[in-house]
């Protein structure tokens, strides 16, 4: 297997009653490292899926998910574990409520990095710098902004030292003002080299930060390439017609 | 709230307690008033109702006592209305000196009587009636010889609305009926000590007969004194409450209250039993409460990722049965059946079974509670890297706490009340301290109120607490 793999997805399958839905159908992807990778697609065509399927939030019905070379579908393999170097970000952000910001970082770091709890603060404190978001440090969720709520949501993920992170609609659930602010650190960290997965459906943001852009319907990937072939040059016409919708 | 609207409530509330306490007042002035007395008694009045009483006496008991009235003689100096219907008798009387003749001759009397007897049974059991009767007659004939004493006593005299039945004393006077209190004091110079001397005859325990002294054993003494011969313990030296109706229904409730709770401290077999009470209470919720969070978990673990399925099946089977059944039974059966062959003592007994009880009940409400954390939180720990037991420790169960934290308070407060039901394997809690001050003093109002409001007053306390605890839960992370 080529070492510069991160993620390789073999024939995903997800049925869901007894295979009269078929939410992923036959789905066959890699994530090479440094990739950014930004999946689109209609809704329920899978796209969230096939991103929780990654860290196996979602069981996959069939196939293989290999993350750096091991095949995380197998029942023996501790995924915990794997997760761990793997952030996800959530639409719905899930931060923790009943935790400050700070809290919300250092928890998982503390408990399964088992570094200490100074190294954590310290560690949560530099990304929260990075983002501005220092003086929120004390701060509940519910007295940020939805903005600052799913910024805070990736500098959890990001104290892990994750090697891969996956966003999940990042932005769908924001104020229209506030999904520059958070596209933005998503940026940064694609320019930093941080291999990213992300379902998504800006458009900008997929054709200026993505490498790599994925078009998926039914469960299945229709076109994959680049973002200009995507596009300025899509071939199948049902690509086609739901660009001319989106743009 | 807003301030404005807890003002408004704070005034609707103190003008409720006021309106009460003014109305009280009016009805207790109105009673007073009414019944103020309005009769007012002559001397010659006076006079005659007094001789009417002592011809009431002691008619049917003794004939020596019609021989002490017959040479008693009352004379009314002064006429007082009292207060509320009492009339106050300044009386100076002339009678015999009784007690000074017995005490002469009682020690010859007794020694004759129980002569006569031991002749007649050749027993040293003495039928003290017998005795009496003959010392009564021994007496009489002998009255003449008394000397004569005067004195001056207060006798109190009652109006009264309505004549109650059986009452001796109670004498019908130009229309209106009265009631004659004659205190001990009173009945003592009056009829020449003869109060006094009861029990006096026990102290007798050696005589002589036929030149040698007898023992008398103490179960052979006559323990009833002279009083009784006269009938002048049927004389009621109970003092009539003549206040008005709401100032007699307080003192009444004032006697009942010293006699339920500070004669002989019956309130400790509250205090004791509201503290065992508490103490069951807590500990069984504590006790619940993990064995809830427990249940509850491995409910939900078996609901979300299908693993635990034995445990599931015990859990949900301890739930039905405990839901299913009566408290009460389920003490009976865990003390009786279970725990009293094993040797368990009734708290630790007691304790266990209100725990399992609700454990059960918050093992549902704790199942709700994090049920209605969202499925997103559970993502996102396991996607951090925690694992399933984290997670739940971690993230869901603090949020699940914090919404049935005001349920589970709710179920401490029924658990509370519940625990009365320890009685019945024979805990002495609060519920068990009123029962037992009811089974001595007969009363039910005081005691069975008095367990109500203790109960009533914590559970305010902690529907108080469980107030301020949701207030400041809700304050949180805002």
């Amino acid at each position: 297997m080529n070492d510069n793999i991160m993620i390789q997805v073999d024939d995903l399958k997800k049925h869901y009653l007894d295979g009269k839905v078929k939410a992923l159908d036959g789905v066959s992807v890699s994530i090479y490292k440094g990739d950014v990778v930004a999946i689109i697609g209609p809704s329920g065509s899978g796209k969230s899926t096939l991103l929780r399927s990654l860290n196996l939030l979602e069981e996959p019905t069939d196939g293989h998910i290999y993350f750096e070379g091991v095949d995380i579908t197998d029942k023996k393999v501790n995924i915990n574990v794997h997760r761990q170097k793997m952030g996800m970000v959530f639409q719905q952000f899930n931060l923790f409520p009943h935790m400050t910001v700070l809290k919300n970082m250092t928890l998982a770091p503390v408990k399964l990095l088992k570094i200490s709890e100074t190294q954590a603060k310290e560690r949560a404190m530099k990304l929260l710098e990075r983002v501005g978001l220092a003086d929120r440090a004390g701060a509940y969720p519910a007295q940020l902004s939805g903005g600052q709520k799913q910024r805070v949501a990736i500098m959890r993920a990001l104290c892990m030292q994750p090697t891969v992170m996956l966003f999940d609609e990042p932005t769908s659930a924001l104020d229209p003002e506030m999904v520059g602010e958070v596209l933005d650190v998503m940026k940064e960290l694609a320019l930093g080299g941080m291999t990213m997965a992300v379902v998504t459906h800006e458009m900008g943001f997929a054709r200026e930060v993505a490498n790599r852009v994925i078009f998926m319907e039914n469960g299945k990937i229709v076109e994959e390439g680049s973002p200009s072939e995507i596009f300025d040059h899509p071939k199948s016409e049902r690509l086609q017609s739901f660009l001319a919708k989106v743009l | 709230m807003k301030p404005k609207d807890r003002k408004k409530k704070l005034l609707i509330e103190a003008g409720v307690i006021a309106l009460i306490v003014v109305v009280f007042a009016v009805v207790v002035l109105v009673d007073t008033f009414k019944f103020k007395n309005t009769y007012s008694l002559k001397a010659d009045e006076a006079q005659e109702i007094l001789s009417q009483t002592l011809a009431l006496i002691p008619k049917k008991q003794s004939k020596t006592a019609n021989g002490i009235v017959d040479r008693t003689h009352f004379t009314v100096k002064s006429v007082e209305a009292g207060e509320t219907r009492e009339q106050i008798l300044h009386c100076e009387y002339e009678t015999v000196d009784v007690l000074g003749l017995y005490n002469q001759y009682k020690n010859e009397w007794f020694a004759d009587a129980y002569a006569y007897y031991y002749s007649e049974t050749n027993q040293s059991m003495v039928n003290s009636a017998k005795v009496r009767q003959y010392m009564d007659e021994q007496l009489l004939a002998k009255l003449d010889e008394a000397e004569t004493k005067s004195g001056s006593i207060d006798i109190h005299v009652y109006e009264l609305q309505n004549k109650p039945e059986g009452d001796a004393y109670v004498i019908s006077h130009a229309g209106t009926l009265f009631r004659i209190y004659l205190s001990n004091d009173a009945l003592n110079g009056v009829f020449g000590g003869m109060v006094t001397v009861s029990d006096d005859i026990k102290n007798t325990k050696t005589i002589d007969y036929n030149g040698q002294s007898v023992d008398i054993e103490k179960k052979n003494t006559i323990r009833t004194g002279l009083a009784d011969c006269f009938g002048l313990n049927n004389f009621s030296s109970a003092k009539p409450d003549a206040s008005p109706y709401f100032v007699s229904l307080w003192n009444d409730f004032c006697d009942d209250f010293y006699l339920n709770f500070i004669k002989g401290a019956k309130w400790t077999y509250l205090a004791k039993g509201l503290i065992t009470t508490l103490e069951i209470t807590l500990l069984s919720a504590l006790l619940g409460v993990l064995l809830g969070f427990i249940c509850a978990i491995i409910r939900v673990t078996h609901d979300k990722t299908g693993k635990m399925m034995i445990p599931d099946q015990i859990v949900r089977v301890y739930l039905s049965i405990i839901r299913g059944t009566p408290v009460m039974i389920q003490l009976l059966i865990i003390y009786f059946v279970i725990l009293l062959p094993a040797g368990v003592a009734k708290f630790p007994s007691a304790v266990i079974c209100f725990a399992l009880n609700s454990g059960a009940y918050v093992a549902e409400i704790v199942r709700g509670g994090i049920m209605s954390v969202d499925n997103g939180q559970i993502e996102a720990g396991r996607s951090l890297g925690l694992n399933y037991i984290q997670t739940m420790y971690h993230i869901v169960v603090p949020q699940a706490f914090k919404a049935v934290l005001p349920s589970l308070a709710n179920e401490f407060i029924t658990l509370l009340k519940e625990s009365s039901v320890a009685f019945y394997i024979g805990v002495a809690d609060l519920t068990q301290g009123g029962l037992k001050i009811r089974s001595i003093t007969y009363s039910n109002f005081m005691p069975l109120i008095a367990v109500a409001v203790i109960y009533f007053i914590i559970v305010m306390i902690l529907t108080k607490l469980v107030k301020i605890l949701e207030r400041r839960l809700r304050k949180d992370e805002r």
